[in-house]
């Protein structure tokens, strides 16, 4: 018995391993090279979202640094639709006015911690509820 | 008994099996919606929310564009390695040796680089951290050793598979250890590089001032363990640390004059303080 345990939990661990060793890959692979000239600061901000799930990335960012911020999901799943507060929750982007992008470039004139705040387009009703994927932030630096 | 693990197990590897949702059979489905509905009213209104650190090739990079000149000596010496005996202070110092590689990276000190890249490999294998680096990609390197983009790629490679690497492993507490000495040595090497009463040093007085911003995410990472033996007293350090940078912030007003918004003599105090939390990490 204590064999079958010990089995069915390293596999349970493997497993989920796995999924979160193919969303390192798929951010080293796919989303990377969105970054282009930026050179990426090395943060890896990869998660299994489900599509009814909204997640918050709260990061400080530096006067006098240009930065890429780009947000990356698997093919499958729908859109994603982020936008970038300060503190005050005032918004700075929104990348629905610029039709759902998947890139900021920004630079702030003052150091700040801001809010990276994203869901999945939830105007389209045909995708299953249930459904969950690979979503990735990458903050890129110019150099 | 028997039967119960058996049913167990077999509940274990159909949950297993079925993370991907593409291709999924109807009754599948069926079953995951009805699991759906069940948490829905748990987590409709759950946010996940995440505190991400400035990594040490963005700090390096800062002190860099301040116009700071390199110096070789502030790095942790490599001869230390050896001493690194236990998995906390090998995680401790992969975190510093990584901020002192990216130190070097930006500031194209190649052969110091190359050197530091090699002790990091080494201690990440050490802490069973496979394949930091894609071998073809350090073959690259090894054919265009001054090619600085390269150099600072393969850095954030060692950066980011490291601390992923044992947070897949579950080891959080050594991830979280290897983030936090990378943070501490960044802030020592720019710290140590300012001269708190050279005009030009004001920009990167003001550039060490705002890692504040960054405490409150280092807080959260070691929040979890706060009890931990190993962290406790860091922990009680950056508390210190917090104080003693709202005591150098005067005003935060960018029209006021650099000495009305800066008190020198508590930003020398807290050059002192994130000198003593170094040589705690490292030693």
């Amino acid at each position: 018995m204590r064999i079958l345990f010990t089995i069915s939990v390293l596999f349970f661990l493997a497993n989920t391993n796995l999924v979160y060793s193919q969303c390192k890959e798929f951010a080293k692979k796919d989303c990377k090279p969105l970054l282009e000239d930026y050179i990426h600061d090395g943060n890896y901000n990869g998660i299994v979202l489900n599509v009814d799930e909204d997640v918050e990335l709260h990061k400080a960012f530096f006067s006098g640094q240009k930065y890429r911020l780009v947000v990356c999901k698997e093919d499958f799943l729908p859109p994603i639709h982020f936008k970038l507060l300060n503190s005050d929750f005032e918004v700075l982007f929104d990348n629905k006015d610029s039709g759902y992008t998947n890139k900021y470039d920004f630079e702030l004139e003052e150091s700040q911690t801001l809010i990276i705040s994203m869901k999945f387009l939830d105007e389209n009703e045909e995708y299953d509820k249930s459904m969950n994927g690979c979503v990735v932030v990458l903050f890129g630096l110019k150099i | 008994m028997r039967k119960i693990s058996v049913v167990g197990l077999l509940l274990f590897l159909f949950a297993s099996c079925s993370w991907n949702s593409a291709g999924k059979k109807e009754k599948e489905i069926q079953s995951e919606n009805l699991e759906y509905q069940l948490m829905a009213e748990n987590t409709s209104k759950m946010k996940k929310i995440f505190f991400v650190l400035p990594s040490p090739i963005e700090t390096s990079l800062l002190i860099n564009k301040s116009g700071i000149v390199f110096q070789k000596d502030l790095l942790n010496s490599t001869e230390k390695l050896a001493g690194y005996s236990t998995s906390t202070s090998r995680a401790i110092a992969l975190g510093v040796y990584c901020a002192d590689l990216s130190y070097s990276g930006i500031n194209e000190q190649f052969q110091t680089s190359i050197e530091y890249l090699n002790v990091t490999r080494n201690l990440a294998e050490s802490l069973g951290i496979l394949r930091a680096v894609d071998p073809k990609k350090i073959k690259l390197l090894e054919e265009n050793i001054t090619n600085k983009e390269l150099v600072i790629d393969v850095i954030s490679e060692v950066y980011m598979e490291s601390h992923e690497q044992l947070r897949e492993q579950d080891r959080y507490l050594l991830s979280s250890l290897m983030l936090i000495g990378a943070w501490v040595e960044s802030l020592y090497l720019a710290t140590q590089s300012v001269k708190p009463n050279e005009v030009s040093h004001q920009i990167l007085i003001e550039r060490i001032l705002d890692q504040q911003l960054s405490l409150e995410s280092v807080k959260s990472v070691l929040s979890e363990n706060q009890s931990n033996p190993v962290i406790q007293p860091i922990y009680k350090d950056l508390l210190d640390l917090e104080r003693l940078f709202k005591e150098s912030t005067i005003s935060k007003n960018n029209e006021m004059d650099f000495y009305g918004r800066v008190n020198l003599e508590a930003f020398e105090q807290l050059i002192l303080k994130v000198n003593a939390i170094r040589d705690y990490i490292v030693d």
